[in-house]
């Protein structure tokens, strides 16, 4: 047994000889530690004991970052209106006014005004045969709850004040 | 400059008559930290610059509100982390763009950048920075830059311990893969 596995070993060898398949590009391994000398210094040291900071600010930003800070928050009322007419808030804000505007259109026409109310004369009042299919209780307790005030009250009170007149002598000649 | 603990920052701003200069006391305190973590999000600095004076507006605006369950400063790192994740996502739905094809054009600005003043290899681990999904890119940054404990960052992102190491630990492998290749 053993003997046939040497007689196949030594049949590979005279076959494909001794050396490797395979073969590297050119310098390679002349090339190889300065490559990896070169990653290891990529590598974050992630143990760090100090980490640096590539960035940078302009001079004196943080000296002046509170007042820029204090100076929007003084303005904020001033921007929220201004805001609004930011080109991302047009559309919305143009939707809202149209909307705004026919809402008041349509409520306006709903409600009567007296522009748009029928009038009726006296004449046509006593003509009228409306009033007749309304029960006369009715009518009389809607007068008699009604607050009457009339415009001409303070003209007569001062009228009454100016000639010096009294309600005793008015009611004696009544 | 003196540090002030939570508790004066917020007895001063609670406070009518010493609320700016209770506020002018906390930007002072902790604008470089927040801006430091916000530039390694965001890598401009002028898109820091605007997202850092948003938080500082949110914060005073909020911070009657704080109620001291968590660290201050837990809580200006959480304000500053969404709002720097927030303008990157406003930014790719302003261009109609992937994620992906904002950090190629952040790697390209930071290569023109004048702000920036890393060597080659800073460079590149950057760009294995950037080649990370954002939560990772937080985590990484929060724990290699900052230096922050995992427990500090846990509390920060509403993390677990555990899962922070496994990313922190993926992130690490990535950058390394990607700094080593050819």
């Amino acid at each position: 047994m053993k003997k046939q596995e040497n007689i196949a070993e030594n049949q590979l060898k005279a076959m494909a000889g001794n050396q490797s398949p395979f073969s590297v590009p050119d310098n390679y391994f002349e090339n190889l530690p300065g490559i990896m000398s070169a990653k290891i210094q990529a590598l974050p040291d992630f143990d760090k004991t100090a980490v640096l900071n590539p960035f940078s600010v302009p001079d004196g930003y943080f000296e002046k970052l509170p007042e820029m800070v204090s100076s929007k928050i003084t303005s904020r009322k001033k921007s929220i209106f201004i805001s609004l007419w930011r080109p991302r808030f047009t559309i919305p804000v143009a939707i809202a006014m149209l909307l705004i505007a026919a809402g008041l259109f349509y409520f306006s026409k709903m409600q009567p005004t007296e522009n748009n109310q029928q009038r009726l004369t006296a004449d046509e009042l006593n003509n009228s045969t409306y009033l007749f299919s309304i029960d006369e209780d009715v009518i009389i307790d809607v007068l008699a709850n009604q607050k009457v005030v009339s415009k001409n009250d303070d003209v007569f009170e001062q009228y009454l004040i100016d000639n010096n007149i009294e309600i005793s002598q008015l009611e004696q000649a009544l | 400059m003196n540090e002030y603990s939570d508790t004066e920052l917020l007895e001063k701003f609670k406070d009518e008559s010493s609320r700016h200069y209770a506020f002018n006391l906390l930007v002072n305190q902790y604008q470089q930290r927040l801006y430091w973590h916000i530039r390694r999000i965001l890598l401009q600095h002028d898109d820091s610059n605007d997202v850092l004076q948003n938080v500082f507006i949110k914060v005073w605006h909020n911070l009657e509100n704080f109620r001291g369950e968590s660290q201050l400063f837990t809580w200006l790192y959480r304000i500053a982390t969404n709002e720097s994740l927030s303008f990157l996502k406003q930014k790719k739905r302003r261009f109609l763009v992937s994620f992906n094809d904002v950090e190629y054009e952040m790697a390209d600005k930071l290569s023109n950048d004048p702000l920036f003043t890393g060597d080659k290899v800073e460079m590149k681990l950057q760009q294995a920075i950037l080649k990370l999904p954002p939560q990772q890119r937080i985590v990484f940054n929060m724990k290699y830059y900052d230096g922050l404990k995992y427990e500090e960052i846990a509390q920060i992102l509403g993390l677990t311990v555990g899962g922070l190491k496994a990313t922190y630990h993926h992130a690490v492998k990535k950058i390394s893969k990607y700094v080593t290749a050819i």
